[in-house]
């Protein structure tokens, strides 16, 4: 068995962690990429969502490479991201590509014996003892957690960093190292060595940089190529920037849901213009946008995928919160047709916009 | 002293020189044809013979292009044509509080509060109603793009066309015209179509509050400005050098800056006859392979970009 | 007190129930008239533009009554069946409406589950209190409104014809013949008898659905690919025709699953949104059919 997963930002780091922790045989595809989204674009329905054409691009890009295993998570609604699965099941098998799917849905849709049933078959195929597995898991967590930690701190204080690029660098520079790591540990301690390095980036107290919080449909916010790298064009003219949603934001909001004291922050913030769960992460994203508010953000940017049903309704009511708040808003929407000079366009407007609210100048020097 | 803008669209370069009151000299609009490089120095052929690089105080570029154009002429300023747009706006009438901008492939609106721009919206998936769709339907209907809006004009009634999709647009006009209407109620038909499109998308949830300025290429259609102005049901005027804003508004930014700068950038107007050469490769540097775009001026490396580590450019883009 | 009734997305099947249930409490009905032009522009002009033609439509039809009425009723129809959904947009509905329509009067915001009656009647208790505070008004209210619900037959099942076809998709799109343009008559024209969706039993539904890798978490993916692999497998028509809205996420799957589900059995799928020139669709439907008349013959 040689296992592979889509890509969804920092979630490529865990699973590498835990792969090697568990000795398994895994292929980690190749970054996403125009050749992705070509190859899924050509192969996918043309309605269907983005993300949904990107993960087609990953399978078949791991396949060449010797995957024959998937490993996806599930949902049972109401967004489409819960049917991917037995489609993209249907459209690999079609290609002629006999790929064994595994399937993390919800226990109470599925039964909690089926849910064993499934993860028992990643599981035989390691040797480790049991405890060790466990370890494993506990360990790639924290991996996700860290690298997570990393990123926002990075994305935070490049408003205020002295030389300019610096935090920009020291992110890219842990990522690319955290490569080559082998196993969990060496790779806990060297995001720990960055976390230590961004610490001490020189920093501009002085300095009042516009503050920016990205919110919408959580794959467009956290895969880095499906917003066209939004994060790093920030970073680029100096803008801070806050995103709730995350890889390890996903994972403790699934551990905690049961109880419903997930996300009470937001669930409150959001209560006022969406009081309901609706499917996606909409309450998620209008919570946000009064949080970012509330929090003296300048201003945020809603990213979501062509056609997304729960993000066209959060669409619907930020223009609301933005008028009631004063709060400027910018929504983004991507798919395999965005062209990058208009989309560049929007988000440097929307900065100067931001800026000239501000300081009320002309232009930034 | 005067100040140079450089405004390069996907359809159209536009070149403007003014004067130390802001006032135009000078002003080029040369066709883009997809070769940025090539149409900056058609115009800068034009300029050379009139002014000396010492007598430009300022550059500034915008547009689509406008990365590429920095890198060519030495930019003191590279702003994206939204702010490019208002500024030139405002320098014309402060009072301006809505900017309807319809250019070559792009249409925006622009909303002015205080004079500081509070919000704005772009075309997002359809060129439809933009000046390239208007110039395709008058060449088809063999009517002088000119002339397109005196026939709005005079058509007495009107016909519904479906306007969203440049396609659908362009079928359902033939589809009329075969049902016997003629050329200036189609037209008239296309104009309403195309403000009523553009209300609906680009304009969708804005307060649209006078003054309102239209500007950019499409602005010189009598048939649009009479269209936008019932639907709107207020004035809409046309400011004097409306599809030239972009290029006005980057050079007044470029003087804006180099007052505080002290000096300029600009490289001179000698780039006219240099040769360039624009190539891209993939880089191998890591798995992002980025498509990197390299400038080359007389075979030296003038810039580059494209790259999301910086290893090549190494120069920020604001 | 005057309820507005907007005659869009759910309506055509919950009619009786809405219907009843308002009249009983003693509110003057004021329906939005049947979807036509002007409602699709109203609706156009203020729903955010990536929404589908239905919600868009829904739109429309709130605008036109609006300013006529003290309360409108904007179902937010939250669950149909148990673990099933509708579709998001169904459930941030009234969000989306009051956001987007100025001026609006007090919308019915509470969240409709029709799992079972106790949980229907959660939302008449809410919502009905908007009208009277009689308790037992309201509760008979509610009562006539449940029986008059089922006491309700609709679909379609005509077998005078040569040629049958399956007649799916969300029900607004097919009963609203503004926004499939007719499509009925026009195949009653051209001697092909429609059936529906509903003349197919829970059991059914439940065989084919349980054919599938994951059983569909919404009910109109439920209906819909169990309908088409029922009457394909059965051959009991000549071939489906599935009115989907344009850019409609449900549907993005749902007809992936079915095509892969029929293989070669005729599918036509006719696209509808704001901007569908009948023209197209008449030749469209032209084409299936005199196809379907060629295979048969």
């Amino acid at each position: 068995m040689k296992i592979t997963f889509p890509h969804m930002g920092n979630v490529h780091f865990a699973a590498k962690a835990l792969f090697e922790d568990l000795e398994i045989d895994y292929v980690v595809p190749p970054f996403s990429s125009k050749a992705s989204l070509e190859i899924g674009s050509f192969h996918s329905a043309e309605e269907m969502c983005l993300p949904f054409k990107i993960m087609i691009g990953n399978y078949m890009h791991a396949i060449e490479e010797g995957a024959d295993t998937v490993i996806i998570t599930g949902s049972c609604g109401p967004c489409r991201f819960g049917e991917y699965c037995e489609l993209q099941m249907n459209l690999l098998n079609k290609l002629g590509h006999k790929l064994d799917f595994i399937v993390v849905d919800s226990p109470g849709d599925i039964g909690v014996k089926e849910l064993f049933a499934r993860l028992g078959k990643i599981s035989s195929s390691s040797s480790i003892s049991k405890l060790n597995k466990i370890r494993a898991l506990h360990q790639a967590t924290k991996v996700v957690r860290l690298i997570d930690g990393v990123e926002a701190k990075a994305r935070y204080l490049a408003g205020f960093e002295k030389n300019k690029g610096e935090c920009k660098k020291l992110l890219n520079e842990c990522k690319q190292e955290a490569q080559n790591c082998k196993k969990s540990q060496s790779m806990l301690a060297l995001m720990n060595g960055y976390m230590d390095k961004l610490d001490n980036v020189a920093l501009d107290n002085d300095k009042n940089p516009i503050k920016i919080a990205i919110i919408g449909e959580i794959y467009t916010v956290i895969e880095p190529f499906s917003n066209l790298y939004i994060e790093d064009k920030l970073m680029d003219y100096g803008v801070s920037t806050k995103r709730t949603l995350s890889p390890s934001w996903w994972l403790k909001n699934l551990v905690l849901s049961p109880t419903n004291l997930n996300q009470l922050d937001l669930k409150r913030k959001a209560k006022e213009y969406l009081p309901l769960m609706i499917g996606g992460h909409a309450r998620e994203c209008i919570g946000e946008a009064v949080l970012a508010h509330d929090e003296g953000f300048d201003g945020a940017i809603q990213i979501f995928p062509m056609g997304c049903m729960p993000e066209i309704v959060s669409k619907a009511i930020l223009p609301k919160i933005s008028k009631d708040k004063d709060f400027p808003i910018l929504t983004l929407v991507v798919d395999e047709m965005t062209g990058e000079a208009g989309y560049v366009t929007r988000i440097e407007a929307f900065v100067d916009l931001l800026e000239r609210r501000k300081d009320n100048v002309l232009s930034r020097c | 002293m005067y100040y140079l803008g450089v405004d390069v669209g996907s359809v159209s370069t536009d070149l403007v020189i003014l004067d130390q009151d802001k006032q135009v000299k000078e002003k080029l609009y040369l066709r883009t044809k997809g070769k940025p490089i090539a149409a900056i120095q058609e115009g800068f052929r034009v300029l050379m013979n009139k002014y000396e690089k010492a007598e430009i105080a300022a550059v500034g570029t915008t547009g689509s292009g406008r990365q590429i154009a920095s890198t060519l002429v030495g930019a003191d300023a590279v702003k994206n044509e939204i702010t490019a747009h208002a500024v030139a706006a405002l320098d014309a009438d402060d009072e301006v509080r809505t900017i309807i901008e319809i250019g070559g492939q792009d249409s925006k609106i622009i909303v002015i509060k205080n004079g500081i721009v509070t919000d704005f919206a772009m075309n997002t998936v359809c060129a439809a109603g933009t000046g390239s769709f208007l110039d395709r339907q008058a060449e088809r209907l063999e009517i002088p793009i000119e002339e397109f809006g005196d026939y709005a004009l005079q058509a007495k009634t009107t016909v519904r066309i479906a306007g969203r999709c440049a396609v659908f647009a362009e079928s359902d006009m033939i589809h009329k015209q075969q049902m016997g209407y003629n050329e200036g109620e189609i037209i008239r038909g296309l104009c309403e179509a195309l403000v009523r499109n553009y209300l609906n998308n680009v304009g969708k949830g804005k307060e649209i509050q006078s003054k309102v300025f239209f500007q950019g290429g499409v602005a010189a259609n009598k048939g649009m400005k009479a269209a936008f102005e019932e639907a709107l049901g207020i004035t809409v005027a046309i400011p004097e050098h409306y599809n030239m804003m972009g290029a006005i508004g980057a050079a007044l930014i470029a003087k804006d800056k180099v007052e505080k700068t002290g000096s300029t950038n600009f490289k001179g107007f000698d780039l006219a006859e240099s040769v360039f050469s624009a190539n891209s490769f993939e880089c191998q540097g890591c798995s992002n392979n980025c498509e990197v775009v390299k400038i080359q001026e007389n075979e030296i490396v003038i810039g580059c970009f494209g790259d999301r580590c910086g290893k090549w450019s190494n120069k920020l883009a604001v | 007190m005057k309820v507005g009734i907007p005659k869009g997305l759910l309506y055509y099947d919950y009619q009786p129930f809405f219907h009843t249930f308002f009249e009983e409490l003693g509110a003057e009905l004021i329906v939005s008239s049947d979807t036509n032009k002007d409602i699709l522009d109203k609706g156009v002009k203020y729903c955010v533009d990536e929404a589908c033609l239905p919600v868009k439509v829904f739109h429309g039809h709130v605008a036109e009554i609006k300013d006529q009425c003290d309360l409108i009723v904007i179902p937010r129809i939250m669950q149909l069946r148990k673990r099933e959904f509708i579709c998001p947009k169904f459930c941030g509905l009234p969000e989306m409406v009051i956001n987007s329509i100025p001026d609006m009067p007090r919308a019915t915001m509470a969240p409709l589950y029709a799992l079972s009656k106790e949980r229907l009647f959660q939302w008449a208790k809410v919502v009905g209190k908007e009208v009277t505070h009689n308790t037992a008004k309201l509760s008979k209210a509610f009562e006539a409104a449940v029986e008059c619900q089922s006491n309700y037959k609709k679909g379609i099942d005509d077998d005078s014809y040569p040629i049958k076809v399956a007649l799916s998709g969300h029900p607004y799109n097919i009963y609203d013949n503004f926004i499939n343009m007719n499509i009925v008559n026009k195949l009653k024209k051209l001697g092909v008898g429609v059936v529906t969706e509903e003349v197919i039993d829970e059991d059914i539904k439940n065989r084919e659905v349980s054919k599938l890798y994951k059983k569909p978490f919404w009910s109109f993916a439920r209906n819909n690919y169990s309908f088409t692999s029922h009457m394909a497998d059965q051959k009991l028509v000549n071939g489906i025709i599935y009115i989907s809205s344009f850019a409609c996420g449900i549907d993005s799957v749902v007809i992936e699953l079915i095509k892969h589900n029929i293989e070669d059995f005729p599918l036509l799928v006719l696209k509808v949104d704001e901007h569908t020139g009948e023209a197209g669709l008449d030749t469209r439907i032209e084409a299936f059919v005199d196809m379907l008349e060629r295979r048969r013959s």
